[in-house]
């Protein structure tokens, strides 16, 4: 079910707001739970057992790791009278359940998600003809499994208490409005509002609000956007030249800007009516003036569970003691120099986590070096501390020029089917391939497209950015302000009514 | 407690007062229908003298739909007048002026609603004060539905001129009407305001016990918002065909595919409700008027309308053939011919010309589509062509012949992929050509034999209707007034072959037969809705001709073309001398499974 779907918004939401409204507080919980059930399985019913099983392993797998964690702490008393054997071994068994929940989620994610392109590589890099009945893949799989690792981990690293209700663990899990696309909730972030939340009257009309801005994002900006970028990117190449590509990559950088934020826009926006408060997912990533700020600003979620699960950890493993990473470091440490050997360092784990960031995004090898390609700029502004900010105004034109062109091209490889697509697709951008056949400029776009993509570009920059603001402003102001977001909800409403163009990009991820 | 239940009970009383307009129309299947059909009917049939075939026996003011019906023991001309009523009392006047003498029945009606198996829904309408050159065929107000009117026959000279008036509205609910409640409707009702009772007073006592500050526009977004969210499920709609985007709307799947956890279940319900929900057409219709306000061109999945012009052409069209593509078309085509040798019977293709490719300069200048493309999909279709001439099989291409009538006057409609008479008259001559150098006594028709009419309407369809611009269109879901352009109002010529008395018509599902005493031989063409003004000609030429048209809805749009399998035994019970596959460019590829068994 999509959020801008009509069976979703004049069918299933306004049930749900309204059971949810009238059970009493203890039954909330279920209300939602069961809803997510129903939203996840009326697509594809036969995938809720996966989901079902990815809960009950890290319900599992969580009291077992915070059970050993319990004896560590018992065993780390008796250290102090000196029986450390026992310590490492109960640290290690932690460690070994942790590894064991992980690989279990991982497992599900890898076949279902990477099962075919494994092998389809080994048939095409052997010649080989393994028969294989292709794998489909459960919607918000990548999604739901990152945020179960992150509960497990956070368990592990006790940040926090483990969730010995399944229900609410399944809750947190299936949570309808960041089921599917995100933004991936950290366990450590709503583990309270699980516990204990209200929903006032101020939360509904906050999510409320910023689900119709979420929505119009969508469907007004990102589906008008996207059906340019789609005929553009569905056109053979030989039927395009310079202008139309950079058409084509230009409407795409937007749609999907537009069409991933509008989904966690609504994703908060409807947290915020059943008195979740999720983490912002974007912040204008466009204004950004490097690679390094535009991941800071793009996909918030993604890009700290990286950052929390797999760059960091990957970063202190030096520091652990007499491991082979660490005697490895040291090694490299006494013969190149501590800077060149945290150089080296830091590109291993960018490179791993690019290529898990890229990997995460689909199972294509544009994904993986669309990854790769952010990965390399992040590592050459690093070292060459490109990401500072300048002064001059030119400097920052220069900068802010800079990004849009790497996230432009980028997005190029990201949104093409193979990379030798990507490759004659890039060199018809810079001339330097030309297809025979042309269409005009008005077969791509009307008067309706220009509109939409100045709109997006305007918006892209925060100069609306406190308009869903109430403390402070007046009446008028906020009543001006409602109504615009009234009409923006009925011309996305009457959207969705006309259009079947509908396709949510972030569902394949 | 009590008063929350009160307040509760008169908010109730409020709500229903509210959803009046949803009962306001009823019909006689023992339930409440909550139809929001608007329309009335107003209904001539004419009957009597009729000489010749006609194409006007009246006219009237505002000009009526026109259907005309042939029967062997003469004709009745038929038209219908549909108006658009709304909840108040509108006046109507109609002049009507007949062109023979004769007899004429005028009925006031409700609107003609059907499924898609012609099963007609009640739907009614309250009409008064009808009066028929001042005399009152009834005074009091008459709820009436299609099934049920209300009928003045009167005699009529030539060109005396009828004034019809009446007054009219959308079926307003009454006590009397309340007698349908008994049938079921009654358990809806009380249910229906047991749950309102319910919600209200849990919202109440829910709202009751916040102490929060809220704000005025804030707490008025949200009510409008969730109002809104509720609307479209007020009443979910039984229609089961969609007149206006001319297609049948999805169904609704089982309960039991839901709980078995079939795939498709959830997808199934989603296609129902999205076809069905509340509102729908309204705000369809206000998608299209802001769309439609921002752009020069609308476009759709299949092609684009230029509003400057008013002409629709389809997408550029892309080479989707490979070349084993192109080897089982030729395949299917030899297999074919070689059926219809096996039984005596001469086959002939007659491939109609893209409208993109006929005017292809007019797109290109105008339009800014690519020469190079068109040229580069004709080679590929040549190729086939090539191909199956090798075999000696006659594939009539009038490319030239169209580029040349395009000069003198439109060979398609405009808003549309059908030909126009003059088009079908042109590619008729160009097919004759071919069969006359193997039936030489085949009379060929000439624009001559044939009474010329000029009409903006579109004269298309199964039983030849006159239809207005766009009801082929792939615009269909756009209403008429979205589109209209000055230039819309082009007069197309209509030909109407002088014999037409002498032509016996019996229509069958998706067939015609056409018995001409005057011609010789026996036709069978299959074509689609494209190649029916093909049928103003063709006919006059054979003895008997068989018409089956593929796309009639007998089978899913991709099996049209399974001609062996779906008609072997319509052949053989005719038995042809002559079988004509009448195919447009953009089928060509659906050819691939003429001679399929599956």
């Amino acid at each position: 079910m999509l959020f801008s779907s009509t069976v979703f918004l004049f069918l299933f939401l306004p049930i749900v707001c309204v059971l949810y409204l009238l059970v009493r507080k203890e039954l909330k919980d279920y209300v939602l739970l069961l809803a997510s059930i129903f939203f996840y399985a009326w697509g594809e019913p036969r995938y809720v057992a996966v989901m079902l099983l990815t809960i009950i392993i890290n319900y599992v797998g969580a009291l077992w790791v915070a059970n050993l964690n319990r004896k560590k702490k018992v065993w780390g008393f008796t250290l102090l009278l000196g029986e450390h054997t026992k310590l490492n071994c109960s640290c290690s068994a932690a460690k070994l359940a942790l590894f064991l929940t992980i690989l279990g989620d991982l497992s599900f994610l890898f076949y279902f998600k990477y099962f075919n392109f494994f092998v389809e590589n080994i048939n095409a890099l052997f010649d080989g003809h393994i028969d294989f009945i292709k794998v489909i893949m459960p919607i918000g799989i990548s999604f739901y499994t990152f945020q179960a690792i992150s509960y497990v981990v956070d368990v592990y690293r006790e940040e926090v208490e483990p969730q010995r209700n399944i229900y609410k663990l399944a809750l947190y899990i299936t949570l309808f409005p960041q089921l599917v696309a995100g933004p991936i909730v950290k366990y450590h972030d709503v583990a309270d509002q699980i516990e204990n939340r209200t929903v006032d009257f101020e939360k509904v009309a906050y999510g409320v609000k910023r689900f119709i801005v979420g929505l119009a994002k969508k469907v007004l900006l990102a589906n008008t956007l996207g059906a340019v970028a789609d005929k553009v990117f569905t056109q053979p190449i030989d039927q395009l030249d310079c202008v139309t590509t950079w058409l084509g990559a230009i409407c795409y950088t937007f749609q999907i800007y537009y069409d991933f934020s509008g989904y966690s826009d609504m994703a908060i926006g409807l947290g915020s009516i059943f008195g979740f408060k999720f983490l912002e997912n974007f912040n204008y990533p466009y204004i950004s003036r490097s690679i390094t700020e535009y991941w800071r600003r793009w996909h918030i979620s993604l890009g700290s569970w990286f950052r929390d699960y797999m760059f960091m950890p990957i970063m202190f493993l030096p520091l652990a003691r007499n491991t082979v990473i660490s005697r490895s470091y040291r090694w490299v440490m006494k013969k190149v120099g501590s800077k060149v050997a945290n150089a080296i360092m830091t590109f291993v784990a960018l490179f791993i986590v690019w290529f898990s960031t890229g990997f995460w995004h689909g199972a294509g090898w544009t994904f993986i070096v669309w990854g790769l390609y952010n990965g390399f700029f992040i590592f050459i502004e690093t070292l060459t501390g490109w990401n500072r900010d300048r002064k001059s105004i030119r400097g920052k034109a220069l900068q802010h020029f800079y990004a849009m062109l790497v996230i432009m091209l980028g997005l190029v490889i990201f949104r093409s089917d193979t990379m030798n697509y990507a490759w004659h697709y890039l060199l018809t951008m810079f001339g330097a391939e030309r297809g025979e056949t042309m269409y005009h400029l008005i077969y791509y776009v009307d008067r309706i497209e220009i509109i939409a993509l100045t709109v997006g570009i305007v918006c892209s920059a925060p100069l609306c950015s406190k308009m869903l603001e109430v403390e402070g402003r007046s009446q008028l102001r906020i009543a001006a302000v409602n109504l615009w977001l009234l009409a923006l909800f009925i011309l996305s409403a009457a959207s969705i009514a006309a259009s079947t163009y509908n396709p949510f990009i972030y569902f394949r991820f | 407690m009590n008063k929350k239940i009160l307040i509760a009970a008169i908010l109730t009383f409020v709500v229903n007062i509210l959803c009046i307009p949803l009962w306001t129309e009823c019909g006689y299947g023992g339930f409440v229908r909550t139809l929001f059909n608007k329309e009335v009917r107003l209904e001539f049939v004419y009957s009597g003298i009729v000489t010749g075939s006609e194409p006007f026996h009246f006219q009237a003011t505002p000009e009526p739909s026109l259907c005309s019906w042939f029967y062997h023991s003469g004709n009745i001309r038929r038209a219908h007048l549909t108006l658009q009523a709304s909840g108040k009392w509108q006046k109507l006047s109609v002049q009507v002026e007949p062109l023979h003498d004769g007899k004429i029945t005028i009925s006031f009606k409700g609107p003609d609603a059907r499924d898609d198996y012609g099963r007609c829904y009640s739907v009614l309408t309250d009409w008064r004060n009808s009066k028929i050159n001042g005399k009152a065929v009834f005074k009091e107000s008459k709820t009436l539905s299609y099934q049920k009117g209300e009928s003045a026959k009167i005699s009529v000279k030539k060109n005396e001129i009828l004034q019809i008036e009446a007054e009219f509205r959308r079926h307003r609910f009454t006590i009397h009407d309340f007698i349908f409640l008994k049938h079921g409707n009654l358990w809806y009702l009380i249910t229906g305001n047991l749950l309102t009772l319910f919600l209200i007073y849990r919202l109440l006592s829910y709202f009751a016990g916040r102490r929060e500050r809220v704000r005025l526009g804030d707490a008025l977004l949200v009510v409008t918002f969730f109002t809104c969210l509720f609307i479209p499920m007020i009443d979910i709609s039984d229609e089961v065909k969609s007149q206006r985007e001319n297609r049948t709307l999805a169904e609704k799947p089982t309960l039991k595919g839901l709980l078995k956890g079939e795939a498709n279940t959830g997808g199934g319900y989603e296609r129902w409700f999205n076809d069905h929900f509340y509102g729908r057409s309204v705000l369809i219709k206000l998608h299209d008027i802001v769309r439609n306000n921002l752009s020069h061109i609308i476009r759709t999945r299949r092609g684009s309308y230029f509003k400057e012009g008013g002409w629709d052409f389809g997408l550029p069209p892309l080479v989707d053939c490979g070349l084993t593509s192109f080897q089982a078309i030729v395949d299917n085509l030899v297999h074919l011919d070689q059926f219809c040798r096996k039984n005596r019977i001469k086959l002939y293709i007659l491939e109609v010309p893209r409208k993109e490719i006929i005017y292809k300069e007019f797109i290109v200048d105008n339009y800014g589509f690519d020469e190079k493309q068109f040229v580069k999909v004709s080679r590929a279709e040549e190729t086939i062509r090539r191909e199956v001439r090798k075999h000696h099989i006659p594939w009539v291409y009038p490319y030239e012949a169209f580029r040349d009538a395009a000069r003198q006057d439109f060979v398609f409609l405009k808003c549309s992929n059908h030909w126009t008479d003059w088009g079908a008259f042109v590619g008729y001559c160009e097919l004759m050509k071919e069969i006359n150098k193997d039936f030489p006594d085949m009379p060929i028709v000439s624009l001559n034999d044939c009474r010329k009419s000029q009409n903006w309407l579109y004269r298309d369809g199964y039983r030849r209707d006159y239809g207005p611009p766009k009801h082929l269109s792939q615009f269909y879901n756009f209403s008429s007034s979205e589109l209209t352009s000055p230039t819309d109002q082009v007069l197309y010529n209509y030909y109407d072959h002088k014999n037409g008395k002498n032509m016996v018509i019996e229509f069958g599902k998706f067939t015609k037969e056409f018995t001409y005493p005057e011609g010789k031989h026996k036709i069978m063409l299959t074509g689609t809705s494209q190649n029916e003004n093909f049928l103003q000609f063709l006919p006059y030429s054979a003895a008997r001709t068989r018409y089956i048209r593929l796309n009639f809805g007998q089978v899913k749009n991709e099996d049209e073309f399974k001609i062996l399998k779906l008609y072997k035994k319509d052949i053989f019970s005719f038995k042809p001398e002559i079988l004509i596959l009448c195919i447009h460019t953009d089928n060509l590829p659906k050819l691939r499974d003429l001679c399929s068994p599956k």
